[in-house]
């Protein structure tokens, strides 16, 4: 009795919350290094935009949420490293209040190399709204932003003097959106404007966006720390993604444990008393 | 030159078509008083246990409006408010305690009016007061957080998650499971659907969240509506069977008229 | 005057226009109903966010001072309602000064805010491990091929799924691939079928949101 007690006392939430700590830790603390196998979506993804031709302009919806970052940091330092490895025009704006000061974070790790701002690259700022506002930088950039994040006339950036709107573009990639973002990429650019989509996400939407893959209107998408640990892997840039694979594959273990122990004991409570 | 825009045709119709049906849906039942017989999702059914839970143990039942602004989330926070208002009147008849927590600056007004107004039509205005309406926070994690020690403190018997949830929603159901209180989501992102199969014990799924008014009023129009939303589930069905025929033929006629 | 104002045939005339005009701009297209699109969705989303911004953080503020004077908090609750409304003056007052980019803004948000933010999100393992353990349980037929499905993409998503058995690479990805398709698409489906009939219900002024 006393010993039922003391369980009853301490909680099964309290055994589990430790074995999840205890999991989480040691991998980070002696990392075992496993191999990660890269999935059709993510080299989908990578392939798309190693095949870019030179000079194509790029448009990049920086949809990060500073609580749910790290599931998409990897894929998104990894996206902006090969992005601005490869001789392409970049064009990123924001759609959270985050963006700014995460992007920041991440651009510390980005090679500039000979990329000139202005020419070959330009940030716009924040703005504000949903998918009315994909819909209307779809049509018409300029009715939306002004002029870029430190301030300069739009019509002074010699990047943007050709470009307006969706078609000007040969690809929308949404990066780090906690969700829905690709979805208005997917309504308001490629569907009337035949733009293709990618993404940059986090593992909630992944699963949302294989009907969209499928069907071609998303060209490649990644998957949370895996999918940055993949495209890590494909730009040969390890990063945060290739470190915590191991910590996701030990925590997948204890989830699953976790299952048949709760299972077990299930089918024990269930068996008739003899 | 085309009136409408190229490769929108299909849409318009499709709209057209399913509007139609649901307008037919509700003349059908409003005029012609063909009133359809409706099952009704044990979410809804479970709404009115839950008050009668909150009202048997003394404790107050938690009803979360969702994330995200109106105007990102209209439709959604539309049919939560609908539910919010069943359910706050339920409240009100019953004597629960009732608190609403919302992370939204424009729905925190749109959600003490809908509650006020149930109260006062209870003839339970003395009951409602400025804490039964709160406004936690509009970022995300603080309102989490915020919501675990609300849960905590008042020591919740009843969840009730319907509507835009985000990442909070999984952490806001297992605490209030494990203060002891059943919760009742619904969610129709897909992103948040297994959240809800896990964490609940009662949970709408998809289109069963914007007919979430009509469950809950039983009005002949309501249920109309209902019913013109399930004809068009069934000319969406027939047009998938017939494009998977089409397609496995090798014809891509539908295909082609889809993107007309 | 204030019985037009409180009644509900403004709001749906209100409804009314802007349905039309963002339902006329995407099916007919042409200049005017564009800008008219924007100036609706993109320059009211953004003053509508901006007001709510503020009214939100003063309807904090009023809640927090409220906790502070009664009489039942604690002192440490007085102390915490009155220390989170007096960071967020200097929070404000630090951003709009010396802007967003400045050194003692940038340290703010980086060592105290986002690992804040940061640290409850990843609460979220937690509960995922104290929800495996509740509620995968093969108590009927669904249940079991939620539970098997669960695990399936459970270890198709770990890297070491494949290091114990490679089919739970290919299992995993045609239960997404496929399984998940289906279910999405036809959830999906429904969704916006619901979604347009609840406009209809609110263009009617039938749904109750709009009051009695």
């Amino acid at each position: 009795m006393r010993k039922t007690a003391t369980l009853q006392k301490i909680g099964y939430r309290k055994i589990i919350y430790l074995l999840v700590l205890l999991s989480a830790t040691i991998p980070m603390l002696y990392p075992i290094g496993l191999p990660v196998i890269v999935t059709k979506q993510t080299q989908d993804l990578y392939e798309y935009i190693e095949k870019l031709p030179s000079g194509s302009n790029v448009a990049i919806e920086f949809a990060a949420y500073a609580g749910m970052y790290p599931d998409a940091q990897a894929a998104t330092r990894a996206g902006l490293i090969h992005l601005f490895r490869r001789p392409l025009n970049i064009v990123l704006w924001h759609t959270t209040a985050d963006g700014p000061m995460l992007l920041s974070g991440e651009m510390k790790y980005v090679k500039m190399g000979n990329r000139v701002y202005g020419k070959d690259h330009v940030f716009l700022p924040y703005v504000a709204g949903s998918e009315a506002t994909t819909a209307a930088l779809g049509t018409n950039i300029r009715g939306v932003f002004k002029s870029d994040s430190y301030g300069t006339p739009i019509d002074q950036i010699p990047l943007m003097k050709d470009i307006n709107k969706a078609e000007d573009f040969a690809v929308i990639l949404v990066m780090a959106s906690a969700g829905g973002n690709e979805e208005w990429a997917v309504r308001q650019w490629m569907i009337p404007h035949h733009i293709p989509v990618g993404a940059y996400t986090i593992s909630i939407t992944y699963p949302m966006l294989i009907p969209y893959w499928r069907a071609g209107s998303v060209i490649g998408m990644t998957n949370g720390v895996r999918g940055g640990a993949e495209y890590e892997a494909l730009i040969g840039s390890p990063g945060p993604g290739l470190r915590r694979t191991d910590v996701m594959s030990s925590v997948s273990l204890l989830y699953v444990a976790l299952i048949v122990v709760a299972n077990v004991e299930m089918m024990r409570e269930k068996r008739p008393k003899q | 030159m085309s009136v409408i825009v190229s490769g929108r045709i299909s849409q318009l119709l499709f709209l057209l078509v399913y509007s139609l049906l649901v307008i037919y849906g509700i003349y059908r039942s409003v005029v012609q008083k063909k009133i359809p017989h409706i099952r009704q999702p044990a979410a809804i059914k479970a709404l009115e246990e839950a008050v009668g839970r909150c009202v048997e143990m003394g404790k107050p039942m938690l009803f979360q409006t969702g994330i995200g602004d109106v105007s990102t989330e209209g439709v959604t926070h539309m049919a939560m408010l609908s539910v919010l208002g069943y359910t706050s009147k339920l409240a009100a008849q019953k004597d629960a305690k009732f608190i609403v927590s919302t992370p939204s600056p424009t729905l925190f007004p749109m959600a003490e009016a809908i509650t006020r107004e149930a109260y006062v039509a209870a003839g339970k205005a003395d009951k409602f007061s400025v804490d039964t309406v709160r406004y936690l926070s509009d970022q995300q994690m603080a309102y989490c957080s915020a919501v675990m020690q609300l849960v905590k403190e008042e020591k919740i018997a009843a969840n009730v998650q319907i509507g835009f949830f985000q990442a909070e929603n999984l952490i806001t159901l297992e605490a209030a499971k494990d203060a002891g209180a059943i919760n009742i989501g619904g969610a129709y992102r897909m992103l948040r659907i297994p959240d809800m199969a896990i964490g609940c014990d009662f949970f709408l799924i998809g289109e069963e969240v914007f007919a979430a008014g009509a469950f809950c009023s039983q009005e002949p129009f309501q249920l109309g509506s209902l019913l013109g939303q399930d004809m068009n589930k069934w000319i969406a069905l027939a047009i998938i069977i017939l494009g998977t025929v089409l397609t496995a033929l090798g014809s891509n006629v539908l295909i082609q008229a889809l993107r007309m | 005057m204030s019985k037009t104002l409180k009644g509900k045939e403004l709001p749906i005339l209100v409804m009314w226009i802007v349905v039309l005009i963002v339902f006329s701009s995407y099916f007919f297209g042409g200049s005017t109903l564009e800008s008219a699109f924007k100036t609706l969705t993109v320059d009211w989303a953004i003053i509508i966010t901006n007001i709510a911004i503020v009214v939100g953080s003063l309807a904090l503020m009023q809640r927090s001072i409220t906790l502070a004077r009664r009489e039942k908090s604690d002192k440490v609750d007085r102390f915490m309602q009155i220390w989170t409304v007096v960071l967020a003056v200097i929070l404000f007052i630090i951003g709009t000064t010396l802007g967003i980019k400045s050194n003692i803004y940038s340290w703010i948000y980086n060592y105290i805010l986002l690992p804040s933010w940061q640290t409850v999100y990843t609460l979220i393992i937690f509960f995922m491990a104290t929800a495996s353990y509740r509620a995968y349980r093969a108590n009927n037929k669904y249940a079991v091929v939620l539970l098997i499905s669960g695990v399936l993409v459970l270890m198709r998503n770990a890297p070491v799924g494949a290091s114990i058995w490679s089919g739970f690479q290919d299992i995993g990805s045609w239960v997404l691939d496929v399984v998940n398709l289906s279910g999405s698409r036809a959830i999906m489906i429904g969704a916006m079928i619901g979604a347009i009939s609840l406009l209809i219900k609110i263009l009617t002024g039938r749904e109750k949101i709009l009051g009695e």
